[in-house]
């Protein structure tokens, strides 16, 4: 039984750069969700060991996924990284505060977003 | 009593764990957000990096596609030459016109591969300008000229306007021709009645020039594109007159070179107004040029660069003693016999009322000391045979980059102390 992660991202082409870096990183189970309200029943249906969540998704955003995943899974809840295109401390703090294990940013490289997935599952 | 006090505690206690955790989130966030910014800082700046790779890239590519240009161009215009002047053997009208014809477009094409490599040059920042000396209102007058026959087929009116008959200026005679030359061409061709007027004046610490037409003038939309590459707004020109719209971008290139200025007034249907500056440089600030960009060379080459500095003891009494036109002539003098002792190419020699610099760039301070009493020697015997022994005595300094000064101001002060 490889790693799970659940990756929730509107943006078509980021969904897949980022599923391109986790592949690369040895990850080879990646579920994809585009909307707040498909990740959340995927995070209970395939019970992944780490959800990516973007902060900015149509309708239930990314904070609120990460409250409810975390909420209603409780103990069994998996790790979640909040992920951002735009950086903000408000953000990070608010992400924190809504049960998030890390902040991060997402660049070109996808360099920060892999280190800090490897940290969480180690 | 102390249960009270205990439920207290235990309330402060509590309230202070709170903001506690709230105070480690709040750092938890800070950290992660000076985290991300560093990262995306070095993402940015690498892009930035590659960016600037890819515009030496381009730009290399248009200097060297235009030199490979030039070639067959050359051999194609001398080969039409050739038939136009029959040399080959006799042509007749009809032919003459085609051949006529095909050398336009050439001279047309080799113009626009000129300013392509000028606009590369200015981009790396390798424009090198060769000030001298020079009388801009002559200048002016001169392209004036050129442009008079043209001027008269279209029927408009070009007028020059100095207050003064001569202003001396140090600039790179050359490109401020091409300066003036592409404004008033400019001017003539979108311009269809009135005149075109050329004005010049001696300020302070500046020349101010400007070229004004009474044409179509430049829609205020337009107005902030004028000197952008490849622009060509709005103005509406005839047939076989489109440029490649790199001429005023050029022309800003040349000015800014000079460390002036240029700037644009117009109105549609009120003519263009195009003003530029060119700072009046001190012999201090010239000096100073040379020997920065001698250094430069130097540092581009892993190198060392030395100065020798001639400068005429008692300037101040020598020009009692004699007329200053008469001065410059011989300092004029000197400076050919030293450019003649200078076996390698490449040495600048500057020149000016009083003092001559020369820069040796990749000479070590033995190799300087040598040129040095190499070339005092040779203006000794100069002036023992104009008789000017008497009159004029000469000064010979050097100093050498790095060892004796890492700016100009340091290098110029060595070698004028010995």
């Amino acid at each position: 039984m490889g790693t799970k992660i659940l990756v929730i991202d509107d943006n078509n082409q980021d969904r897949m750069i980022i599923k391109r870096f986790l592949n690369k990183a040895g990850y080879e189970q990646i579920f994809m969700a585009e909307s707040g309200e498909e990740g959340l029943k995927k995070a209970i249906s395939e019970k992944p060991d780490l959800v990516i969540a973007d902060t900015m998704l149509p309708g239930m955003d990314g904070f609120e996924v990460c409250r409810r995943i975390k909420g209603s899974l409780a103990a069994a809840a998996p790790k979640i990284i909040v992920m951002t295109g735009t950086i903000d401390a408000v953000d990070a703090v608010k992400a924190r505060k809504m049960g998030a294990d890390d902040y991060c940013v997402k660049t070109a490289d996808g360099v920060s977003l892999v280190k800090a997935v490897k940290s969480l599952l180690k | 009593m102390q249960d009270k006090n205990k439920t207290k505690k235990q309330r402060l206690e509590k309230e202070l764990n709170k903001v506690k955790d709230e105070l480690e989130i709040q750092t938890w966030g800070l950290k992660k957000t000076n985290e991300a910014i560093k990262l995306l800082y070095k993402e940015l700046e690498e892009k930035n990096k590659r960016l600037q790779e890819l515009d030496r890239l381009k730009s290399d590519f248009i200097s060297t596609v235009s030199h490979e240009l030039r070639t067959p161009l050359s051999i194609t215009k001398e080969g039409i030459s050739l038939m136009l002047d029959g040399i080959p053997g006799a042509i007749n009208e009809k032919q003459k016109k085609i051949l006529a014809t095909a050398m336009d477009s050439i001279d047309r094409l080799s113009r626009m591969i000129g300013e392509l490599l000028d606009t590369s040059k200015i981009e790396s920042g390798k424009m090198e300008l060769n000030r001298e000396l020079a009388d801009i209102v002559t200048l002016i007058k001169q392209v004036v000229m050129s442009f008079e026959s043209k001027a008269k087929e279209k029927g408009l009116m070009l007028k020059t306007v100095s207050a003064t008959n001569r202003i001396d200026i140090y600039i790179d005679p050359d490109k401020i021709t091409q300066v003036f030359t592409n404004l008033i061409a400019n001017s003539i061709k979108f311009t269809e009645k009135g005149c075109i007027e050329i004005f010049v004046q001696d300020k302070k610490n500046e020349v101010l020039c400007r070229v004004s037409d009474t044409g179509q003038g430049i829609s205020k939309e337009d107005l902030p594109k004028v000197f952008s590459k490849f622009e060509q707004f709005g103005r509406v020109v005839g047939p076989g007159e489109k440029g490649t719209g790199l001429g005023l971008s050029i022309t800003k290139g040349i000015i800014e070179a000079h460390k002036g200025q240029i700037w644009i007034e117009s109105e549609v249907g009120k003519g263009a107004k195009f003003t530029f500056t060119l700072p009046k440089y001190t012999t201090e600030t010239l000096f100073k040029e040379y020997v920065t960009n001698g250094i430069k060379k130097a540092v581009e080459k892993n190198s060392r660069a030395s100065i020798i500095v001639v400068s005429l003891a008692e300037f101040a009494n020598l020009n009692t003693m004699l007329p200053p036109e008469e001065i410059r002539a011989i300092l004029e003098e000197i400076r050919g016999v030293i450019n003649k002792s200078l076996r390698r190419s490449g040495d600048a020699v500057v020149k000016d009322t009083g003092e001559i610099i020369v820069i040796l760039v990749g000479c070590d301070k033995n190799s300087c000391f040598n040129v040095a009493s190499r070339l005092e020697q040779a203006v000794k015997d100069y002036l023992e045979k104009k008789n000017l022994t008497e009159k004029i005595k000469l000064r010979f300094g050097c100093a050498t980059y790095p060892d004796e000064g890492r700016s100009d101001e340091e290098l110029i002060a060595a070698a004028k102390k010995k």
